[in-house]
């Protein structure tokens, strides 16, 4: 029986337990920290026999007015863990966000199988689990992390970010921390590692060292130039004989491959690939601000007028990070470039050299170069410094301080605001007026409903933002500004929506500006305005299309445009561009220019490059009503001329060591043939000779190779490891250089012939040889064959 | 100290046939637990130590898990030297403990974070010691220990707060004396010394007789 009574009891104040356990949470949580233990009992005991301050006095449990055990074994059967017991304290985290954004430098995305490896320095980092994270490797298509900063920041403090990523040049940002923002944007570009234009703007060039390099030691002069765009900045790395390269610990590294990649400040995906953002964190020691020597770490806002990496590694991936002695380094600005302080730089000004070392993430201030005009390359300045370290090499001006975040809120043109999946596809270009003159693409830190905020943002300048569609072709909105940061939350208001009015505006901004750059800027030809007259021309004809006479007035401007920059290109060509190629640039590949035997006698890129720009202009000052006053024949044809004549004086013997052998050399003479042609050379018999100087150079290979064989034959060579060749035979190696050369200059032959540019008997000497090559197979003289 | 019983409480919250059931069962649960204070010895002396037990008794199935007693004593005569908590309410690791000397009178309570089914398995229906209290007894003469109020907490605080009878224990403290050897001792001892005189006497007669 009075076992029954306790169950009923039981189940009795369960019921009751239940119906009073809501609004016991809510009483006994006596010290408010949303949890109720032993602290909350603890506190209702030595209260005990104490009135209730009122009613709602949480430590009343059953609102008596009298605080007493009652209460607190009340309270304790509302307690959040077992035996009272106090909850763990939870992390401290913070509010401060980070987003993380991996892309590449190209529009198209990162591979969905490379993976991104982050690493962080400064304050401590966790993901939503709360774990902290460092490093983190991003996988999947989407390369994208919002982390969390563990602490609040201090003011001043700084989170140093490094990505790493297979088959991808190293890249890094930092980002400066203040208690007043809460939330980062950082997006890192990675450039892919390979030959080649890697995103517009961005050039990769590299080059085996191989044969250079012996137990970490240059044993022969390294030299590379990047192949850059006509108009774009290049850069050239020497390393003397008797040079020692060490890795990041100090040990000798036989390096295999230099490369370098160049980015051109005036393209915006270079700029946006630069590590860090043009806002960073750099140790400025010795660098002179406002001529105040500075000691340490502080923000830089960089106005760039020139940048690029370089990397040395071996096959391992090991990077070489110093050199025993300096080694030179030439780096290239545009003419025309402007400093922070809006002058145009000429002959002895000095630009401040900053380095960045990819694996801290930090910039570092490293000396001052004097500007140059040197003749190696055309329309550039030159700067010249020595280095005895590897890093991204930067020419930059600071200027200003940042504005921590400034508000934009987007709403359509019937007031509607956006949501942020809408201003999520709009695209952003900051304009800058006033030096340092900025125009730059962005991504917009916090994308939220309504609004998106512009996290440093250069402050203290006027200019605009302008809301573009995700084509980034049409205008749809824009803000003008005194100063992006007028206060520290700073907003403003843009109607977003394609409207005719505010498109014929922005074209027309357009459209005088590129009218007023300076004639040395209108020099680079309309390359350099092209997307700018691509979009009033595109607005032209929207409003042309709709009847809108300020159509025709845009279109007008547009071809006074092309005049004046085709003009200024075509007029330039002549006086500046002609005299210093003819006196400075081999016209064909560099290694084979000037007697060099290497390279297969192509025209040089540069004069490719340039060929292509005079036609560009040409082409579209024609067009464009442009009346014949150039003749583009003969400022090319002086340039193919030249080509010619080194390509005729240029008679290779090593193409049977070559990846493309004799043909490419017979491709790369008729190239310069076909060219001569199209322009109407008439002036000579240069396009035929250069017909006629295939058969001599396709024999001297075939030549050249048949000495070599009879060399081997009747030498003893060592091939290592106690292994020797012995007298008369040859190894397998050689006899399937012989047999491409031969199949090589044997197809040649036959082509040649079907145009009489090749003759019988020089035919008869291939197969001569051919006949050679294969009585040493039948008569085992090559050593090492294959079975079968 | 409210030594009421929380009857309007559970009025309040309770409701009908529900709050019926509950009465009668906590009247019959009630009833039985009884808690006392007891003490081994009534007649200490001057000096001595007197200790009193705060005892729980008959709990059943029921558990204690709190309580709160006014212990009133008279500070002429005893003066609180220690005070000690017994275990089977958390031990002062799963509980809170507090004994505090009003001058006239000790608080002594105690409130368990244990829940009623890990204090069932602690008490298991036993008579046991929720503390002691040791006094040390200044003078001499007729002196009460009582409890004055109470409030003790049962399993579920709502239904089962439950208070003891406030029994009162009576000590008379004694004076402190020389110790009296026993009758048989003064006896024995006042033989021994009339046999030493009658022996001396006889020794002396025929020595100095002869």
């Amino acid at each position: 029986m009075r076992h029954s009574n306790t169950a009923l009891k039981l189940l009795f104040s369960l019921i009751l337990s239940t119906l009073c356990f809501s609004a016991l949470a809510t009483k006994c949580d006596v010290d408010q920290d949303n949890d109720i233990d032993r602290l909350d009992i603890s506190q209702i005991f030595k209260d005990r026999g104490k009135s209730a301050v009122n009613i709602d006095d949480p430590r009343d449990a059953d609102s008596n007015m009298l605080i007493n055990i009652t209460d607190g074994r009340l309270c304790q059967r509302s307690c959040t863990l077992p035996r009272c017991a106090e909850p763990e304290p939870e992390p401290e985290i913070s509010e401060y966000k980070i987003v993380v954004a991996i892309s590449n430098a190209n529009p198209t995305k990162l591979e969905a199988s490379s993976s991104v490896k982050l690493n962080f320095s400064g304050p401590e980092l966790v993901n939503e689990d709360i774990e902290t994270v460092n490093p983190l490797t991003l996988t999947g298509p989407i390369k994208l992390a919002t982390l969390q900063l563990r602490a609040t920041p201090e003011e001043g403090q700084d989170i140093k970010i490094v990505a790493n990523a297979d088959g991808y040049i190293d890249t890094g940002a930092s980002i400066l921390l203040s208690p007043n923002q809460q939330h980062y944007y950082v997006e890192l570009m990675l450039v892919k590692d390979e030959d080649g234009e890697a995103a517009p703007g961005i050039l990769v060039t590299s080059q085996s060292i191989q044969n250079n390099i012996k137990d970490g030691k240059v044993v022969s002069p390294i030299e590379l130039t990047s192949e850059v765009a006509f108009g774009s900045p290049a850069i050239r790395v020497s390393i003397p004989a008797g040079t020692e390269m060490t890795g990041s610990t100090g040990n000798l590294i036989d390096a295999t491959k230099l490369k370098v990649v160049t980015y051109d400040p005036y393209e915006a995906q270079a700029l946006d690939a630069y590590p860090g953002g043009l806002n960073v964190i750099a140790d400025a020691t010795s660098f002179s601000i406002n001529g105040e020597v500075q000691d340490g770490e502080r923000e830089i806002n960089f106005k760039s007028a020139g940048f690029a990496a370089i990397n040395i590694e071996d096959d391992a991936g090991n990077k070489v990070k110093r050199f025993s002695q300096d080694i030179e380094v030439a780096m290239q600005v545009k003419w025309g470039t402007q400093d922070a302080e809006g002058n145009t730089i000429k002959v002895g000004d000095t630009i401040p050299i900053w380095s960045y070392d990819e694996d801290t993430g930090k910039w570092s201030y490293e000396k001052e170069g004097t500007v140059q005009d040197l003749y190696f390359l055309d329309g550039m300045f030159d700067l010249i410094f020595p280095i005895n370290h590897l890093s991204y090499f930067n020419l930059d001006w600071h200027f200003g301080a940042k504005c921590p975040s400034a508000q934009f809120v987007l709403s359509d043109l019937d007031g509607k605001l956006l949501d942020a999946d809408e201003i999520s596809k709009l695209s952003f270009l900051l304009t800058i007026d006033s030096p340092p003159a900025i125009n730059r693409w962005f991504f917009p830190g916090s994308i939220n409903n309504n609004n998106f905020h512009f996290i440093n943002a250069p402050a203290g300048f006027s200019g605009r933002l302008n809301v573009f569609d995700q084509t980034r072709t049409t205008i749809m909105g824009v803000a003008e500004f005194t100063n992006i940061c007028q206060t520290e939350q700073a907003q403003y208001d843009i109607n977003v929506g394609q409207d005719d009015d505010l498109s014929f505006e922005h074209a027309m901004e357009l459209a005088n500006l590129l009218l007023s750059r300076p004639l040395d800027f209108k020099q680079h030809g309309i390359s350099e305005a092209e997307s700018d007259i691509s979009t009033i021309i595109t607005t032209a004809a929207r409003l042309l299309a709709i009847g809108d006479e300020r159509g025709q007035e845009l279109f007008d401007i547009a071809t006074e445009i092309i005049h004046q920059y085709a003009e200024a290109f075509l007029d330039n060509v002549d006086p500046i561009y002609e005299q210093r190629l003819l006196d400075h640039l081999p016209f064909i590949d560099p290694s084979a220019a000037f007697g060099g035997s290497e390279g297969y006698g192509c025209i040089h890129p540069e004069v490719l490059n340039l060929i292509g720009e005079i036609v560009k202009n040409h082409v579209a000052y024609e067009q464009f009503g442009g009346t014949g006053i150039y003749s583009i024949s003969d400022s090319i044809l002086q340039f193919l001329d030249r080509a010619g004549r080194e390509y005729l004086s240029f008679s290779p013997d090593g193409l049977a060591y070559t990846a493309l052998g004799v043909s490419e050399f017979v491709r790369c003479g008729f190239d310069i043939s076909a060219k001569l042609q199209f322009f109407g050379y008439d002036g000579g018999t240069l396009d035929q000779e250069i017909l006629d100087h295939f058969e001599s150079v396709v024999l001297l290979n075939v030549d050249k190779m048949r000495k070599d064989i009879d060399l081997e034959l009747s030498t003893n060579i060592n091939l290592g490891s106690d292994l020797f060749k012995p007298v008369g035979v040859i190894t397998y190696s050689t006899a399937a250089t012989f047999d491409f050369i031969l199949q090589d200059a044997l197809q040649v032959a036959t082509d040649l012939m079907a145009i009489s540019k090749f003759s019988t008997e020089g035919l008869a000497e291939i197969n001569v040889q051919i006949a050679f090559l294969q009585s040493l197979r039948d008569n085992g003289k090559v050593l090492g064959a294959p079975a079968g | 100290m409210n030594y009421k019983l929380p009857i309007k409480k559970l009025i309040n919250k309770a409701a009908g046939s529900l709050l019926i059931a509950f009465l009668v069962l906590w009247q019959n649960q009630a009833s039985a637990t009884i808690i006392s204070i007891e003490a081994s010895t009534f007649s200490p002396n001057q000096g001595d130590t007197l200790t009193i037990d705060l005892w729980v008794r008959d709990l059943g199935l029921d558990v204690v898990s709190g309580y709160d007693v006014d212990i009133n004593f008279d500070p002429a005569i005893l003066s609180l030297q220690s005070a000690s908590f017994g275990s089977l309410l958390g031990g002062g690791i799963d509980s809170i403990q507090d004994a505090v000397d009003f001058g006239n009178y000790i608080n002594f309570a105690e409130i368990s974070f244990l829940s009623e089914f890990d204090l069932s398995s602690l008490q298991g229906g036993t008579d046991f010691i929720l503390g002691s209290l040791s006094f040390l007894t200044e003078q001499t003469g007729t002196t009460q220990i009582s409890i004055a109020n109470a409030l003790v907490t049962g399993a579920d605080p709502f239904i089962e707060s439950f208070s003891g009878p406030a029994n009162t224990l009576t000590f008379d403290i004694n004076s402190t004396q020389v110790p009296e050897p026993n009758i048989w001792l003064l006896m024995v001892f006042g033989l021994f010394v009339v046999y030493r005189q009658q022996k001396h006497s006889t020794n002396c007669q025929s020595r100095f007789g002869e």
